[in-house]
């Protein structure tokens, strides 16, 4: 399970800079997001395997069956901070479409020299 | 003060910040409020640093404050130790100094909107990342600081601007993205985020040597958020399109931000590791001579003040690498009690350093936008006659141009001089050289702003703008106020060098450090093994480090328990 | 702003019924997993099902105060929460919990737990509500306002 993890991590972050490779600023913020995701899963792969274990409340099963709480924090927050971060980034890209009707990153330039 | 108030340093901020939203569109009293914030900040920071520094005993040199009582490698932890309180109080110190400049130069179309928010907002990140106590709060306060960057970045950018926006928003995002898959990493490998745990680990020599590929990912992280060599690009485009105030702020603290975390990271976490230290000393030495000789050459080749001052920056963050370098291990011929000795002197060189040109830098760029108030440009060739027009600001960017370069007397030379010496102590001559080259490129160029823009005679129209004394008059108490401090760094160099050589022992020898975080009677990682540890752990452990997450695990759940 | 007349009524139905499961979730979370983060997404999620049937305006008129200032009161309630401990030489961010025992029917009384952590999470409530349901409010704005034309064709 573990290297499926670690397999799926590898190819979202490929498929991430695959696309923020591009040209236009939907698609590279795309690749910014995923990336995230990416990062999370990763946290997962090298946290050991929650599979078969129960959630960690004290008082749900003896500590030795709890799941590592730590990761799922990381995660949690790393998730929230990322909410912030996407809901900045669409707001900057509907700002730039309302001022220029243009998300190529060329035509920007265009504009930047004019 | 008690040693739990170490978080008003992050509650003060904080309130600021609501408090600034509350008042969102009353600008009058926004003002002298915030104002009101960032001076008690100020003395929270100042009054913390006289106690570190003044401690009788060395264990309360670090303040430590546990959240919520959760005991530290499992809770958060804030930790307020020599480094960390004078960065504190410096930065502060600059914050304060910037808002009094914005009050009066930042245009409507910055200033207003969510910029006092915002602003609060930065200070809370940059003071959260000085007394974060583990690589994941890091992470958050990184965050926090660069959305409000971010925020502020994009006020009233026009439309030639939002490309830099993107590029500066985007790279470091994917700088924060691959931070937090370090931290997973890090806890994957080690068990535990908590510096001091960390510190504890490699210490005892119990770092595992497949950490050593995740501790050059960190380089990479915080190379790119300090813009070291490789890893600069996003800086000289983007700040030099920021109004003075923002640039400013931005130029003093942001970059800093990324050295401190530098030496508290690769110093006092991993530079008692031999491994850690074989792999990542030559990297960031070659990186910080490229860094500063490179960097001071585009500064020399620009014509306008911004663009000057932004590659500037990156010239700087060669020597804060430097001493980073040199106190990591002294490479060659040096052994035992005299490499310690000088790995102690070279980080207390790089804090020196740093806390110089917070000052410094910010204070200069505050000049550039002054001398764009007065002249209606930055380009060299279209300003001159400043020195007549404007004689205080002249003199006050002299002193600051000159501090920057490094002329004896003023703050700049001592931080120079000990890395500079300890480069000759350490053998490293071509490093040594390039510093001092630098040095020399950095006073031309400060003289080249002198002399195009105070020298030379007037150029073009001079450009009279509305209630033109009284805008200046705030821009120029701020720059006096940096100005004085910078001089009291040069002639009061003496103190300003105690207090940063017991910040460089404190990280130089991590003892107190970690026992003031992990303390000496809890210490749970010295519990012996739990008899029902293997049944736990099963095969699976076999993949971690020593096993000792399940132990780290164990314990957390234990001190639960015991609550 | 989708107004089919299967989407208002189920609007209808379910916008109670989640914000009341949010309540739910808020109050579970004190001992087991739940809390103000998840229920403020799901008392979001209720608001914005209510913005899509019936507009913004009447969304609007369903909150008390603006969407800015449920974050402004809920970061104030989480600050001023963990700074209490403070006053009593505890550290920043500690918790108190302990029970009530209220006077039951039939002479068996009912205890209740509090935990001075549930405000702390009430300020995560109103923060969360207060961003997402701003964050939509102003991205949508803006996609209302390019479809305007052709919705009126």
């Amino acid at each position: 399970m573990t290297l499926l993890t670690c397999i799926m991590v590898g190819v979202i972050f490929a498929a991430a800079t695959y696309m923020m490779l591009g040209r236009e600023l939907k698609g590279v913020c795309m690749g910014v997001f995923l990336m995230g995701h990416g990062a999370n899963l990763a946290i997962i792969a090298t946290s050991r395997s929650p599979i078969g274990r129960e959630p960690p409340v004290l008082g749900l099963a003896r500590i030795s069956e709890l799941a590592d709480p730590l990761p799922q924090a990381l995660i949690l927050t790393a998730i929230v901070i990322g909410f912030a971060v996407q809901a900045f980034l669409l707001t900057l890209l509907v700002i730039t479409w309302r001022r220029s009707r243009t998300l190529q990153l060329a035509e920007l330039a265009v504009e930047e020299g004019a | 003060m008690p040693e739990r108030l170490i978080v008003y340093m992050l509650v003060v901020p904080m309130a600021a910040a609501i408090v600034a939203m509350c008042l969102h569109g009353f600008r009058s009293i926004q003002r002298p409020v915030g104002s009101a914030f960032l001076v008690a900040n100020f003395l929270v920071c100042a009054r913390f640093l006289y106690t570190v520094c003044t401690a009788t005993d060395p264990q309360g040199r670090v303040l430590v404050s546990q959240m919520g009582s959760w005991p530290a490698p499992f809770g958060i932890t804030i930790v307020v130790d020599p480094l960390a309180a004078l960065m504190l109080t410096v930065s502060s110190l600059v914050c304060l100094a910037v808002f009094v400049y914005s009050l009066t130069q930042l245009d409507d179309r910055f200033a207003g909107g969510f910029f006092h928010p915002m602003f609060h907002l930065l200070v809370l990140g940059v003071q959260w990342s000085f007394v974060a106590g583990d690589l994941f709060n890091l992470f958050v306060a990184f965050e926090i600081m660069l959305m409000a960057s971010y925020a502020i970045f994009v006020l009233g950018t026009t439309r030639a601007q939002m490309r830099q926006a993107y590029k500066y928003v985007l790279l470091n995002l994917i700088g924060s993205t691959l931070f937090v898959t370090c931290c997973g990493l890090v806890y994957g490998q080690l068990g535990t985020l908590n510096m001091a745990h960390i510190t504890q680990i490699v210490q005892d020599g119990r770092l595992p040597a497949s950490s050593i590929p995740v501790i050059t990912m960190l380089l990479l992280v915080f190379g790119a958020k300090t813009a070291i060599f490789p890893l600069w690009y996003w800086l000289p485009d983007t700040y030099h399109t920021l109004p003075a105030a923002i640039g400013g702020l931005f130029a003093g603290l942001l970059t800093k931000v990324g050295a401190y975390v530098m030496i508290r990271v690769f110093v006092m976490m991993f530079g008692g590791s031999p491994q850690v230290t074989a792999v990542l000393t030559p990297l960031i030495l070659i990186s910080a001579g490229v860094t500063m000789f490179l960097g001071v050459l585009g500064a020399v080749s620009m014509h306008s003040v911004r663009r000057i001052l932004s590659i500037h920056i990156i010239s700087q963050v060669g020597y804060m690498l430097m001493g980073v370098g040199l106190g990591m291990s002294a490479v060659s011929g040096l052994s035992g009690g005299a490499a310690l000795a000088s790995r102690e002197l070279a980080i207390a060189g790089a804090i020196f350093f740093i806390v110089h040109n917070m000052v410094v830098k910010c204070c200069l760029f505050l000049c550039g936008g002054l001398m764009i108030e007065h002249a209606g440009s930055d380009d060299l060739n279209k300003i001159g006659g400043l020195l007549r027009r404007a004689p205080w600001l002249a003199t006050l960017f002299l002193i600051a141009a000159l501090s920057l370069a490094g002329l004896p007397p003023l703050s700049g030379f001592f931080g120079k001089w000990v890395l500079i010496r300890e480069g000759f102590t350490q053998q490293q001559y071509w490093l040594t050289g390039f510093a001092i080259a630098t040095s020399l490129l950095t006073l031309l160029s400060m003289l080249k702003i002198w002399s195009y823009g105070f020298w030379s005679p007037p150029q073009g129209q001079h450009v009279t703008r509305p209630h033109y004394r009284v805008r200046t008059v705030g821009g120029i108490a701020s720059i006096a106020l940096l100005v004085v401090v910078a001089l009291s760094m040069g002639f009061g160099a003496s103190s300003y060098m105690k207090v940063a050589r017991l910040a460089a022992s404190t990280v130089v020898y991590p003892r107190l450090y970690v026992d003031a975080v992990l303390g000496k009677a809890a210490a749970p990682r010295l519990a012996p093994m739990r008899p029902s540890h293997a049944s736990i752990d099963g095969p699976e452990t076999s993949g971690h480090a020593n096993g000792l997450r399940g132990e780290t695990r164990l314990a957390a759940v234990d001190s639960v328990e015991t609550r | 702003m989708m107004s089919t007349l299967i989407f208002r009524n189920a609007a209808k139905v379910l916008v109670p019924l989640s914000l009341l499961f949010a309540m739910f979730i808020y109050f579970k979370g004190h001992q087991s997993p739940g809390g103000g983060f998840v229920a403020g997404l799901v008392a979001a999620v209720a608001l914005i099902v209510h913005r899509m049937s019936y507009g913004a305006r009447s969304m609007n008129r369903m909150l008390p105060f603006p969407e800015r200032s449920f974050i402004a009161i809920g970061l104030f309630l989480a600050l001023s929460t963990a700074v209490v401990p403070l006053l009593f030489d505890q550290p920043f961010l500690t918790s108190y919990h302990g029970s009530i025992a209220l006077p039951g029917n039939n002479g068996r009384a009912y205890t209740i737990e509090w935990a001075s952590v549930m405000v702390f999470d009430l300020g995560v409530f109103m923060v969360v509500t207060g961003v997402v349901v701003g964050m939509i409010n102003t991205l949508s704005e803006e996609l209302e306002f390019c479809h305007l034309p052709e919705q009126e064709s």
